[in-house]
Protein backbone atom coordinates (compact mmCIF):
# COMPACT_ATOMS: atom_id res chain seq x y z
CA UNK A 1 0.00 0.00 0.00
CA UNK A 2 1.15 3.14 -0.73
CA UNK A 3 0.30 5.09 2.52
CA UNK A 4 2.60 6.03 5.72
CA UNK A 5 1.65 4.12 8.71
CA UNK A 6 3.95 5.48 10.88
CA UNK A 7 2.82 8.75 10.08
CA UNK A 8 -0.66 7.99 10.14
CA UNK A 9 -0.21 6.28 13.87
CA UNK A 10 1.65 9.57 14.76
CA UNK A 11 -1.21 11.94 13.48
CA UNK A 12 -4.26 9.57 14.71
CA UNK A 13 -2.18 9.72 18.17
CA UNK A 14 -2.94 13.71 18.71
CA UNK A 15 -6.62 12.83 18.37
CA UNK A 16 -7.76 14.81 21.30
CA UNK A 17 -9.48 14.15 24.54
CA UNK A 18 -13.37 14.26 24.79
CA UNK A 19 -15.39 15.93 26.92
CA UNK A 20 -18.98 16.78 27.23
CA UNK A 21 -20.15 18.42 23.80
CA UNK A 22 -18.61 14.95 22.17
CA UNK A 23 -21.20 12.91 24.25
CA UNK A 24 -23.79 15.71 23.56
CA UNK A 25 -23.16 15.09 19.25
CA UNK A 26 -23.04 11.18 19.74
CA UNK A 27 -26.66 11.94 21.19
CA UNK A 28 -27.93 14.32 19.27
CA UNK A 29 -27.10 12.35 15.87
CA UNK A 30 -28.44 8.83 17.52
CA UNK A 31 -31.41 10.49 17.25
CA UNK A 32 -31.64 10.56 13.31
CA UNK A 33 -31.94 8.07 10.96
CA UNK A 34 -28.38 6.24 10.01
CA UNK A 35 -24.35 2.71 6.75
CA UNK A 36 -20.85 2.41 6.07
CA UNK A 37 -19.60 2.42 2.47
CA UNK A 38 -17.97 -0.54 0.23
CA UNK A 39 -15.79 1.03 -2.35
CA UNK A 40 -14.30 -1.80 -4.85
CA UNK A 41 -13.27 1.01 -6.79
CA UNK A 42 -10.65 1.55 -3.80
CA UNK A 43 -9.17 -0.93 -6.89
CA UNK A 44 -7.43 1.88 -8.37
CA UNK A 45 -5.31 2.50 -5.47
CA UNK A 46 -4.18 -1.46 -5.48
CA UNK A 47 -6.19 -2.17 -2.76
CA UNK A 48 -7.69 -5.70 -4.05
CA UNK A 49 -8.41 -7.08 -0.51
CA UNK A 50 -11.01 -5.11 1.91
CA UNK A 51 -9.15 -5.64 5.54
CA UNK A 52 -6.82 -3.11 5.40
CA UNK A 53 -9.59 -0.33 5.44
CA UNK A 54 -12.19 -2.81 7.21
CA UNK A 55 -13.20 -4.70 9.99
CA UNK A 56 -14.66 -7.12 7.48
CA UNK A 57 -12.62 -8.74 5.54
CA UNK A 58 -14.72 -8.80 2.51
CA UNK A 59 -15.48 -4.80 2.62
CA UNK A 60 -18.35 -2.44 4.00
CA UNK A 61 -19.05 -1.92 7.11
CA UNK A 62 -17.12 -0.18 10.15
CA UNK A 63 -13.49 1.52 9.02
CA UNK A 64 -10.36 0.59 10.73
CA UNK A 65 -8.11 3.28 11.50
CA UNK A 66 -6.59 2.87 8.66
CA UNK A 67 -9.38 2.75 6.40
CA UNK A 68 -10.28 6.08 7.95
CA UNK A 69 -6.83 7.45 7.71
CA UNK A 70 -7.66 6.60 3.77
CA UNK A 71 -10.88 8.35 3.73
CA UNK A 72 -8.75 12.06 3.91
CA UNK A 73 -5.53 10.29 2.14
CA UNK A 74 -7.17 8.74 -0.41
CA UNK A 75 -11.25 9.53 -0.65
CA UNK A 76 -11.77 13.06 -0.33
CA UNK A 77 -11.13 15.96 -2.14
CA UNK A 78 -8.07 17.91 -1.12
CA UNK A 79 -8.61 21.16 -0.73
CA UNK A 80 -5.16 22.22 0.24
CA UNK A 81 -2.65 20.80 -2.23
CA UNK A 82 0.31 21.90 -0.47
CA UNK A 83 -0.32 19.17 2.27
CA UNK A 84 1.89 16.89 2.82
CA UNK A 85 1.81 13.80 1.52
CA UNK A 86 0.98 10.70 3.81
CA UNK A 87 -0.13 13.12 6.62
CA UNK A 88 -3.46 12.22 8.23
CA UNK A 89 -5.51 15.22 10.22
CA UNK A 90 -6.45 13.75 13.91
CA UNK A 91 -9.97 14.85 12.84
CA UNK A 92 -10.46 11.58 10.51
CA UNK A 93 -10.95 9.83 13.74
CA UNK A 94 -14.61 9.31 15.38
CA UNK A 95 -17.03 12.23 15.61
CA UNK A 96 -14.16 14.56 13.76
CA UNK A 97 -11.49 13.13 16.98
CA UNK A 98 -13.07 15.07 19.54
CA UNK A 99 -14.02 11.53 21.53
CA UNK A 100 -11.19 9.66 22.00
CA UNK A 101 -12.34 5.74 22.00
CA UNK A 102 -9.73 3.10 23.47
CA UNK A 103 -7.37 1.76 21.26
CA UNK A 104 -8.82 -1.11 20.96
CA UNK A 105 -12.52 0.14 20.03
CA UNK A 106 -13.49 1.56 16.63
CA UNK A 107 -16.78 3.55 16.66
CA UNK A 108 -18.41 4.87 13.98
CA UNK A 109 -21.74 7.08 12.96
CA UNK A 110 -23.01 6.52 9.63
CA UNK A 111 -25.88 8.32 8.08
CA UNK A 112 -27.74 8.27 4.66
CA UNK A 113 -30.58 10.02 3.57
CA UNK A 114 -31.83 12.36 1.18
CA UNK A 115 -34.81 12.81 -1.46
CA UNK A 116 -36.22 10.26 -3.54
CA UNK A 117 -37.87 11.15 -7.18
CA UNK A 118 -39.90 8.57 -8.63
CA UNK A 119 -41.39 8.96 -12.27
CA UNK A 120 -43.04 7.08 -14.35
CA UNK A 121 -45.46 7.70 -17.66
CA UNK A 122 -48.29 8.31 -15.12
CA UNK A 123 -47.16 9.10 -11.49
CA UNK A 124 -44.61 11.23 -10.01
CA UNK A 125 -43.75 11.13 -6.22
CA UNK A 126 -41.00 12.91 -4.61
CA UNK A 127 -40.47 11.33 -0.90
CA UNK A 128 -37.79 12.14 1.86
CA UNK A 129 -35.49 8.79 2.73
CA UNK A 130 -33.33 7.62 5.16
CA UNK A 131 -31.64 4.21 4.05
CA UNK A 132 -28.86 4.38 6.51
CA UNK A 133 -28.69 5.45 10.80
CA UNK A 134 -26.43 3.30 12.58
CA UNK A 135 -23.78 2.97 15.59
CA UNK A 136 -21.43 1.36 14.62
CA UNK A 137 -18.90 -0.48 16.85
CA UNK A 138 -16.14 -2.66 16.22
CA UNK A 139 -13.38 -4.18 18.64
CA UNK A 140 -9.74 -5.28 17.54
CA UNK A 141 -8.31 -6.92 20.89
CA UNK A 142 -5.93 -9.35 20.29
CA UNK A 143 -6.50 -12.94 18.07
CA UNK A 144 -10.24 -11.24 19.13
CA UNK A 145 -12.74 -9.75 16.63
CA UNK A 146 -16.27 -8.36 17.16
CA UNK A 147 -18.37 -5.87 14.78
CA UNK A 148 -22.08 -4.82 15.08
CA UNK A 149 -24.22 -2.35 14.98
CA UNK A 150 -27.71 -0.64 15.68
CA UNK A 151 -29.45 1.93 14.03
CA UNK A 152 -33.08 3.45 13.37
CA UNK A 153 -34.82 3.19 10.55
CA UNK A 154 -38.03 5.34 10.09
CA UNK A 155 -39.66 2.81 7.50
CA UNK A 156 -38.28 -0.76 5.09
CA UNK A 157 -34.91 -2.60 6.15
CA UNK A 158 -37.41 -5.34 7.58
CA UNK A 159 -34.88 -8.09 7.29
CA UNK A 160 -32.55 -6.02 9.66
CA UNK A 161 -35.60 -5.24 12.05
CA UNK A 162 -34.90 -5.70 16.23
CA UNK A 163 -38.19 -4.12 16.51
CA UNK A 164 -42.11 -5.28 14.74
CA UNK A 165 -43.86 -1.17 14.42
CA UNK A 166 -45.02 -0.97 11.49
CA UNK A 167 -42.58 2.17 10.95
CA UNK A 168 -39.80 3.71 13.12
CA UNK A 169 -37.69 0.53 14.39
CA UNK A 170 -34.45 -0.52 15.32
CA UNK A 171 -32.38 -2.33 13.38
CA UNK A 172 -29.32 -4.25 13.73
CA UNK A 173 -27.69 -5.07 10.55
CA UNK A 174 -24.65 -6.98 11.27
CA UNK A 175 -23.43 -8.13 14.60
CA UNK A 176 -20.53 -11.37 14.96
CA UNK A 177 -17.63 -12.55 16.91
CA UNK A 178 -14.24 -13.92 15.53
CA UNK A 179 -10.76 -14.83 16.03
CA UNK A 180 -7.88 -14.04 13.87
CA UNK A 181 -6.66 -16.98 13.47
CA UNK A 182 -3.13 -15.87 11.38
CA UNK A 183 -1.98 -12.61 11.88
CA UNK A 184 -5.16 -11.25 9.66
CA UNK A 185 -4.95 -13.97 6.94
CA UNK A 186 -7.31 -16.12 8.28
CA UNK A 187 -10.53 -14.89 9.96
CA UNK A 188 -13.42 -17.64 11.75
CA UNK A 189 -16.18 -16.14 12.90
CA UNK A 190 -20.16 -16.95 13.90
CA UNK A 191 -23.09 -13.91 14.25
CA UNK A 192 -25.18 -11.77 11.64
CA UNK A 193 -22.87 -11.38 8.52
CA UNK A 194 -22.97 -9.68 5.12
CA UNK A 195 -23.32 -12.75 2.96
CA UNK A 196 -20.16 -12.83 0.50
CA UNK A 197 -21.18 -12.93 -3.17
CA UNK A 198 -20.14 -10.95 -6.14
CA UNK A 199 -18.97 -6.99 -5.68
CA UNK A 200 -19.68 -5.50 -2.50
CA UNK A 201 -20.66 -2.54 -4.39
CA UNK A 202 -22.58 0.79 -2.57
CA UNK A 203 -25.69 0.67 -4.82
CA UNK A 204 -28.16 -1.98 -2.86
CA UNK A 205 -30.92 -1.67 -5.69
CA UNK A 206 -28.62 -2.65 -8.15
CA UNK A 207 -29.99 -6.18 -9.62
CA UNK A 208 -27.46 -8.09 -9.07
CA UNK A 209 -27.25 -6.89 -5.14
CA UNK A 210 -30.88 -6.69 -4.73
CA UNK A 211 -31.97 -10.24 -6.82
CA UNK A 212 -29.27 -12.29 -5.05
CA UNK A 213 -30.20 -11.03 -1.67
CA UNK A 214 -26.56 -9.87 -0.71
CA UNK A 215 -27.19 -5.96 -0.97
CA UNK A 216 -25.05 -4.17 2.49
CA UNK A 217 -28.09 -2.45 3.23
CA UNK A 218 -29.93 -5.62 4.74
CA UNK A 219 -28.51 -8.76 3.25
CA UNK A 220 -26.86 -10.16 6.35
CA UNK A 221 -27.96 -13.35 7.79
CA UNK A 222 -27.11 -15.68 10.61
CA UNK A 223 -24.39 -17.82 10.17
CA UNK A 224 -20.65 -19.16 10.57
CA UNK A 225 -18.14 -17.89 8.20
CA UNK A 226 -14.74 -18.00 7.32
CA UNK A 227 -12.67 -15.68 5.40
CA UNK A 228 -9.00 -16.53 4.14
CA UNK A 229 -7.02 -13.14 2.91
CA UNK A 230 -3.69 -13.18 1.18
CA UNK A 231 -1.63 -11.22 -1.29
CA UNK A 232 -3.61 -12.24 -4.63
CA UNK A 233 -6.40 -14.26 -2.94
CA UNK A 234 -9.53 -13.24 -1.14
CA UNK A 235 -11.82 -16.03 -0.21
CA UNK A 236 -15.29 -15.47 2.20
CA UNK A 237 -17.30 -18.83 2.88
CA UNK A 238 -19.98 -18.53 5.06
CA UNK A 239 -22.60 -21.31 6.19
CA UNK A 240 -26.03 -19.33 6.91
CA UNK A 241 -28.88 -20.66 9.37
CA UNK A 242 -31.29 -17.99 8.37
CA UNK A 243 -32.27 -14.60 9.13
CA UNK A 244 -33.05 -15.19 13.00
CA UNK A 245 -34.58 -12.07 13.28
CA UNK A 246 -37.00 -13.35 10.84
CA UNK A 247 -39.81 -15.85 12.54
CA UNK A 248 -41.37 -18.24 12.28
CA UNK A 249 -38.58 -20.60 11.55
CA UNK A 250 -40.03 -22.02 8.56
CA UNK A 251 -39.53 -19.16 6.82
CA UNK A 252 -35.29 -18.98 7.71
CA UNK A 253 -33.35 -19.88 4.33
CA UNK A 254 -30.50 -22.49 5.45
CA UNK A 255 -27.43 -22.80 2.97
CA UNK A 256 -23.55 -21.33 2.34
CA UNK A 257 -22.60 -18.46 0.56
CA UNK A 258 -19.01 -17.82 -0.68
CA UNK A 259 -16.55 -15.86 -3.08
CA UNK A 260 -13.35 -16.15 -4.48
CA UNK A 261 -11.15 -13.07 -5.51
CA UNK A 262 -7.96 -13.66 -7.35
CA UNK A 263 -5.58 -10.67 -8.26
CA UNK A 264 -4.68 -10.50 -11.90
CA UNK A 265 -1.71 -8.16 -11.40
CA UNK A 266 -1.62 -4.97 -9.51
CA UNK A 267 -4.51 -3.36 -11.04
CA UNK A 268 -7.03 -6.20 -11.73
CA UNK A 269 -9.23 -9.17 -10.12
CA UNK A 270 -11.34 -11.93 -11.34
CA UNK A 271 -13.97 -13.77 -9.01
CA UNK A 272 -16.14 -16.17 -8.59
CA UNK A 273 -19.37 -16.43 -6.56
CA UNK A 274 -21.84 -19.23 -5.22
CA UNK A 275 -24.99 -18.86 -3.17
CA UNK A 276 -27.42 -22.20 -2.57
CA UNK A 277 -30.11 -21.83 -0.08
CA UNK A 278 -33.51 -23.49 0.73
CA UNK A 279 -36.46 -22.19 3.23
CA UNK A 280 -39.34 -24.41 3.71
CA UNK A 281 -41.46 -21.49 2.82
CA UNK A 282 -40.06 -18.46 0.46
CA UNK A 283 -40.65 -15.68 2.86
CA UNK A 284 -41.84 -13.32 -0.52
CA UNK A 285 -43.70 -15.83 -2.45
CA UNK A 286 -45.11 -18.37 0.15
CA UNK A 287 -44.29 -21.14 -1.88
CA UNK A 288 -42.85 -24.71 -0.20
CA UNK A 289 -39.29 -26.11 0.06
CA UNK A 290 -37.80 -23.29 -1.91
CA UNK A 291 -33.95 -23.75 -3.34
CA UNK A 292 -32.54 -20.44 -4.65
CA UNK A 293 -29.39 -20.24 -6.16
CA UNK A 294 -27.01 -17.92 -8.09
CA UNK A 295 -23.64 -18.52 -9.59
CA UNK A 296 -21.69 -16.55 -10.92
CA UNK A 297 -18.82 -13.85 -12.23
CA UNK A 298 -17.42 -10.38 -11.19
CA UNK A 299 -14.31 -8.59 -11.87
CA UNK A 300 -12.35 -5.32 -11.43
CA UNK A 301 -10.21 -3.13 -12.99
CA UNK A 302 -8.22 -0.01 -13.12
CA UNK A 303 -6.96 0.54 -16.77
CA UNK A 304 -5.62 3.97 -16.52
CA UNK A 305 -5.16 6.31 -13.32
CA UNK A 306 -9.04 7.94 -13.06
CA UNK A 307 -11.22 5.05 -14.78
CA UNK A 308 -12.13 1.81 -13.07
CA UNK A 309 -14.48 -0.65 -14.73
CA UNK A 310 -16.31 -3.13 -13.06
CA UNK A 311 -18.76 -6.17 -13.62
CA UNK A 312 -20.56 -8.75 -12.47
CA UNK A 313 -23.27 -11.67 -13.86
CA UNK A 314 -24.93 -14.29 -11.92
CA UNK A 315 -26.80 -17.39 -13.29
CA UNK A 316 -29.90 -17.45 -11.13
CA UNK A 317 -32.33 -20.39 -9.86
CA UNK A 318 -35.30 -20.37 -8.08
CA UNK A 319 -36.64 -23.85 -8.03
CA UNK A 320 -40.40 -24.39 -5.24
CA UNK A 321 -41.07 -28.09 -4.49
CA UNK A 322 -43.96 -29.05 -6.83
CA UNK A 323 -43.31 -25.49 -8.74
CA UNK A 324 -42.02 -24.56 -11.99
CA UNK A 325 -38.04 -23.39 -12.11
CA UNK A 326 -37.14 -20.20 -12.54
CA UNK A 327 -33.76 -20.00 -14.40
CA UNK A 328 -32.47 -16.01 -15.02
CA UNK A 329 -29.91 -14.18 -15.55
CA UNK A 330 -28.75 -10.66 -13.64
CA UNK A 331 -26.04 -8.87 -14.62
CA UNK A 332 -23.83 -5.14 -14.26
CA UNK A 333 -20.75 -3.20 -15.74
CA UNK A 334 -19.95 -0.18 -14.21
CA UNK A 335 -17.52 2.78 -15.15
CA UNK A 336 -16.33 5.29 -12.69
CA UNK A 337 -14.13 7.87 -13.49
CA UNK A 338 -12.47 10.25 -11.18
CA UNK A 339 -11.99 13.45 -12.54
CA UNK A 340 -10.06 14.76 -9.17
CA UNK A 341 -9.51 13.05 -6.23
CA UNK A 342 -13.04 13.02 -4.07
CA UNK A 343 -14.95 13.76 -7.33
CA UNK A 344 -16.60 10.54 -9.30
CA UNK A 345 -19.07 9.85 -12.19
CA UNK A 346 -20.58 6.51 -12.32
CA UNK A 347 -22.15 4.92 -15.75
CA UNK A 348 -23.85 1.12 -14.84
CA UNK A 349 -25.74 -0.64 -17.06
CA UNK A 350 -27.83 -3.66 -15.82
CA UNK A 351 -29.92 -6.45 -16.85
CA UNK A 352 -32.40 -8.63 -15.28
CA UNK A 353 -33.72 -12.04 -16.96
CA UNK A 354 -35.88 -13.91 -15.86
CA UNK A 355 -38.76 -16.23 -17.38
CA UNK A 356 -41.49 -13.42 -15.97
CA UNK A 357 -39.25 -10.14 -16.23
CA UNK A 358 -37.03 -8.76 -18.54
CA UNK A 359 -35.46 -5.52 -17.48
CA UNK A 360 -32.75 -3.10 -18.63
CA UNK A 361 -31.21 -0.13 -16.89
CA UNK A 362 -28.96 2.34 -16.72
CA UNK A 363 -27.25 4.58 -14.42
CA UNK A 364 -25.68 7.80 -14.29
CA UNK A 365 -24.27 9.32 -10.83
CA UNK A 366 -21.99 11.67 -9.07
CA UNK A 367 -20.17 11.08 -6.21
CA UNK A 368 -18.38 14.23 -4.29
CA UNK A 369 -16.43 13.00 -1.30
CA UNK A 370 -16.02 17.01 -0.14
CA UNK A 371 -14.43 15.52 3.21
CA UNK A 372 -13.01 12.79 4.70
CA UNK A 373 -16.86 12.21 6.88
CA UNK A 374 -19.19 13.32 4.33
CA UNK A 375 -20.18 12.62 0.58
CA UNK A 376 -22.80 14.15 -1.73
CA UNK A 377 -24.17 11.79 -4.41
CA UNK A 378 -27.06 11.61 -7.14
CA UNK A 379 -28.05 8.94 -8.86
CA UNK A 380 -29.99 9.24 -11.86
CA UNK A 381 -31.56 5.51 -12.98
CA UNK A 382 -33.88 4.85 -16.05
CA UNK A 383 -35.39 1.28 -15.92
CA UNK A 384 -37.39 -0.43 -18.26
CA UNK A 385 -39.44 -3.70 -17.19
CA UNK A 386 -41.33 -6.10 -18.51
CA UNK A 387 -43.69 -8.71 -17.10
CA UNK A 388 -45.96 -10.39 -19.09
CA UNK A 389 -47.59 -6.63 -19.89
CA UNK A 390 -46.47 -3.84 -21.43
CA UNK A 391 -43.24 -2.57 -20.89
CA UNK A 392 -43.17 0.23 -17.91
CA UNK A 393 -40.47 2.81 -17.99
CA UNK A 394 -39.33 4.35 -14.84
CA UNK A 395 -37.15 7.13 -13.91
CA UNK A 396 -35.52 7.30 -10.33
CA UNK A 397 -33.80 10.71 -9.27
CA UNK A 398 -31.60 10.17 -5.52
CA UNK A 399 -29.81 12.82 -3.72
CA UNK A 400 -28.22 11.70 -0.64
CA UNK A 401 -25.83 12.68 1.69
CA UNK A 402 -23.73 10.60 3.17
CA UNK A 403 -21.69 10.77 6.65
CA UNK A 404 -19.29 8.70 7.97
CA UNK A 405 -18.54 10.13 11.22
CA UNK B 1 -63.20 29.03 11.71
CA UNK B 2 -61.01 26.02 12.11
CA UNK B 3 -62.56 25.48 15.71
CA UNK B 4 -66.10 25.90 14.52
CA UNK B 5 -66.11 23.18 11.95
CA UNK B 6 -64.05 20.77 14.48
CA UNK B 7 -66.88 21.41 16.79
CA UNK B 8 -69.61 20.78 14.44
CA UNK B 9 -67.80 18.20 12.88
CA UNK B 10 -66.52 16.16 16.38
CA UNK B 11 -69.64 14.02 17.13
CA UNK B 12 -70.17 12.42 13.79
CA UNK B 13 -65.95 11.92 14.08
CA UNK B 14 -66.70 10.06 17.67
CA UNK B 15 -69.39 8.25 15.95
CA UNK B 16 -67.25 6.98 13.46
CA UNK B 17 -64.23 5.93 15.58
CA UNK B 18 -66.71 4.10 17.18
CA UNK B 19 -67.90 2.30 14.75
CA UNK B 20 -64.58 0.38 13.07
CA UNK B 21 -63.99 -0.97 16.70
CA UNK B 22 -67.09 -3.24 16.02
CA UNK B 23 -67.70 -3.50 12.10
CA UNK B 24 -63.47 -4.24 11.41
CA UNK B 25 -63.53 -7.09 14.91
CA UNK B 26 -62.47 -10.06 12.19
CA UNK B 27 -59.44 -8.62 10.60
CA UNK B 28 -58.49 -8.73 14.57
CA UNK B 29 -59.16 -12.27 14.54
CA UNK B 30 -55.35 -13.90 13.67
CA UNK B 31 -53.81 -11.05 15.95
CA UNK B 32 -56.29 -12.90 19.10
CA UNK B 33 -55.65 -16.06 17.82
CA UNK B 34 -51.46 -15.35 18.09
CA UNK B 35 -52.20 -13.69 21.44
CA UNK B 36 -54.19 -16.23 23.07
CA UNK B 37 -51.70 -19.21 22.08
CA UNK B 38 -48.27 -17.49 22.06
CA UNK B 39 -47.96 -17.88 18.27
CA UNK B 40 -44.73 -16.48 16.71
CA UNK B 41 -46.29 -14.31 14.76
CA UNK B 42 -50.53 -13.69 13.31
CA UNK B 43 -51.97 -16.90 11.53
CA UNK B 44 -52.82 -16.49 7.44
CA UNK B 45 -56.06 -16.64 6.04
CA UNK B 46 -55.96 -20.06 4.69
CA UNK B 47 -56.23 -21.55 8.31
CA UNK B 48 -59.79 -20.80 8.32
CA UNK B 49 -60.75 -19.55 4.60
CA UNK B 50 -60.86 -21.01 1.50
CA UNK B 51 -60.20 -18.31 -1.28
CA UNK B 52 -60.88 -14.74 -0.56
CA UNK B 53 -61.72 -14.45 2.75
CA UNK B 54 -65.36 -13.34 3.38
CA UNK B 55 -68.33 -14.36 4.65
CA UNK B 56 -68.77 -18.27 3.55
CA UNK B 57 -65.69 -19.22 3.28
CA UNK B 58 -64.83 -20.19 6.92
CA UNK B 59 -65.14 -23.98 5.28
CA UNK B 60 -61.40 -25.63 6.16
CA UNK B 61 -61.14 -28.31 8.65
CA UNK B 62 -59.91 -26.23 11.19
CA UNK B 63 -62.51 -23.40 10.00
CA UNK B 64 -65.36 -25.86 10.29
CA UNK B 65 -64.07 -27.19 13.92
CA UNK B 66 -64.06 -23.77 15.22
CA UNK B 67 -67.59 -23.22 14.17
CA UNK B 68 -69.15 -26.31 15.34
CA UNK B 69 -67.27 -24.89 18.85
CA UNK B 70 -69.42 -21.41 18.87
CA UNK B 71 -67.22 -19.09 16.73
CA UNK B 72 -69.50 -16.44 15.94
CA UNK B 73 -68.74 -13.86 12.78
CA UNK B 74 -67.17 -10.57 14.43
CA UNK B 75 -67.46 -12.25 18.03
CA UNK B 76 -63.68 -12.18 19.49
CA UNK B 77 -65.28 -13.93 22.75
CA UNK B 78 -66.57 -16.60 20.83
CA UNK B 79 -63.41 -17.06 18.86
CA UNK B 80 -61.37 -16.73 22.40
CA UNK B 81 -64.15 -19.27 23.79
CA UNK B 82 -63.61 -22.04 20.88
CA UNK B 83 -59.72 -22.10 20.87
CA UNK B 84 -60.38 -23.03 24.77
CA UNK B 85 -62.79 -25.71 23.62
CA UNK B 86 -60.87 -27.14 20.79
CA UNK B 87 -57.51 -27.24 23.02
CA UNK B 88 -59.92 -29.07 26.02
CA UNK B 89 -61.26 -31.35 23.61
CA UNK B 90 -57.87 -32.40 21.74
CA UNK B 91 -59.93 -31.94 18.66
CA UNK B 92 -57.49 -32.82 15.83
CA UNK B 93 -59.47 -32.08 12.19
CA UNK B 94 -57.46 -33.12 10.18
CA UNK B 95 -57.03 -36.94 11.71
CA UNK B 96 -53.50 -36.77 11.50
CA UNK B 97 -52.98 -37.72 15.65
CA UNK B 98 -51.89 -34.49 16.45
CA UNK B 99 -53.93 -32.24 18.05
CA UNK B 100 -55.06 -28.71 16.40
CA UNK B 101 -53.71 -26.52 18.49
CA UNK B 102 -50.78 -28.30 19.49
CA UNK B 103 -49.98 -28.51 15.67
CA UNK B 104 -50.96 -24.06 15.38
CA UNK B 105 -48.17 -23.92 18.20
CA UNK B 106 -45.58 -25.42 16.75
CA UNK B 107 -46.11 -23.46 13.46
CA UNK B 108 -47.65 -26.75 11.69
CA UNK B 109 -50.84 -26.85 9.49
CA UNK B 110 -54.02 -28.61 11.46
CA UNK B 111 -55.77 -28.52 7.92
CA UNK B 112 -53.71 -31.00 6.13
CA UNK B 113 -51.29 -34.01 7.00
CA UNK B 114 -47.51 -33.07 7.44
CA UNK B 115 -45.64 -33.72 3.91
CA UNK B 116 -49.02 -33.17 1.77
CA UNK B 117 -49.18 -31.44 -1.47
CA UNK B 118 -50.73 -28.44 -1.22
CA UNK B 119 -48.77 -27.17 1.45
CA UNK B 120 -49.09 -23.69 2.50
CA UNK B 121 -47.77 -21.67 5.84
CA UNK B 122 -50.33 -20.93 8.14
CA UNK B 123 -48.04 -18.22 10.05
CA UNK B 124 -47.41 -15.15 8.44
CA UNK B 125 -43.70 -13.98 8.13
CA UNK B 126 -42.25 -11.27 10.87
CA UNK B 127 -39.28 -9.49 11.33
CA UNK B 128 -37.88 -8.45 14.51
CA UNK B 129 -37.07 -9.95 17.33
CA UNK B 130 -40.05 -8.05 19.64
CA UNK B 131 -42.64 -6.01 19.08
CA UNK B 132 -42.30 -3.61 21.75
CA UNK B 133 -38.43 -4.20 22.64
CA UNK B 134 -35.26 -3.27 21.69
CA UNK B 135 -34.32 -4.12 25.09
CA UNK B 136 -31.66 -6.35 23.26
CA UNK B 137 -30.38 -3.16 21.17
CA UNK B 138 -30.97 -0.83 24.64
CA UNK B 139 -28.68 -3.12 26.05
CA UNK B 140 -25.89 -3.16 23.60
CA UNK B 141 -26.13 0.81 22.92
CA UNK B 142 -25.41 0.77 26.84
CA UNK B 143 -22.35 -1.47 26.50
CA UNK B 144 -21.04 0.73 23.63
CA UNK B 145 -21.02 3.83 25.75
CA UNK B 146 -20.23 2.35 28.65
CA UNK B 147 -16.74 1.00 27.05
CA UNK B 148 -16.57 4.67 25.10
CA UNK B 149 -16.56 6.49 28.57
CA UNK B 150 -14.01 3.75 29.49
CA UNK B 151 -11.59 4.96 27.33
CA UNK B 152 -12.07 8.35 27.73
CA UNK B 153 -11.28 8.31 31.82
CA UNK B 154 -7.61 6.31 30.59
CA UNK B 155 -7.19 9.66 28.79
CA UNK B 156 -6.31 9.89 24.98
CA UNK B 157 -4.13 7.05 23.52
CA UNK B 158 -0.54 7.07 23.21
CA UNK B 159 0.15 4.94 19.95
CA UNK B 160 -2.27 3.34 17.45
CA UNK B 161 -1.18 0.86 14.82
CA UNK B 162 -3.25 0.70 11.80
CA UNK B 163 -4.24 -2.60 10.41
Amino acid sequence: MRTAPALLSAALARAAFAGAPGWLALLVLLALPLRAEAYPWMIRHHYTNCGSCHVDPSGAGILTPYGRAQSELLLAMRWRPGSAEGEVSPSTGFLFGVVSPPEWLNLAISFRGGALLNRTPTTTAVRPIQMVGDLRGAVIFEQLRASGSIGFASRDALPALLTSRPDNNLVAREYWLGVDLAEGMLLLRAGRILLPFGLRNVEHTSWVRSVTGTDINTGQQHGLGVAFNTEGIRADLMGIVGNLQLRPDYYRERGYSGSFELRLGEDATLGVSSLMTQARYDVTTLQPFFLRQAHGLFARWAPTGPLVLMGEVDALLWLPQGGEGNVGVVGMVQADVELVQGLHVFGTGEVLSQPTLLGVGAWLSVAWFFNPHAELRIDSTLRRTESGGPPTTALTVLGQLHLNL
Amino acid sequence: MTHSVWTRLRPWGLLLGLAPGTALATPNFPGVIETELGLPSAPLCPLCHQGTPMVGTVVTPFGSSMRQNGLVLLDEDSLRAALAALEQQGVDSDGDGTPDISELRAGEDPNREPGKPGEVPLLEPRYGCSSTGGGIATAALLLLLTLMRGGQRRGPRSSLTPS
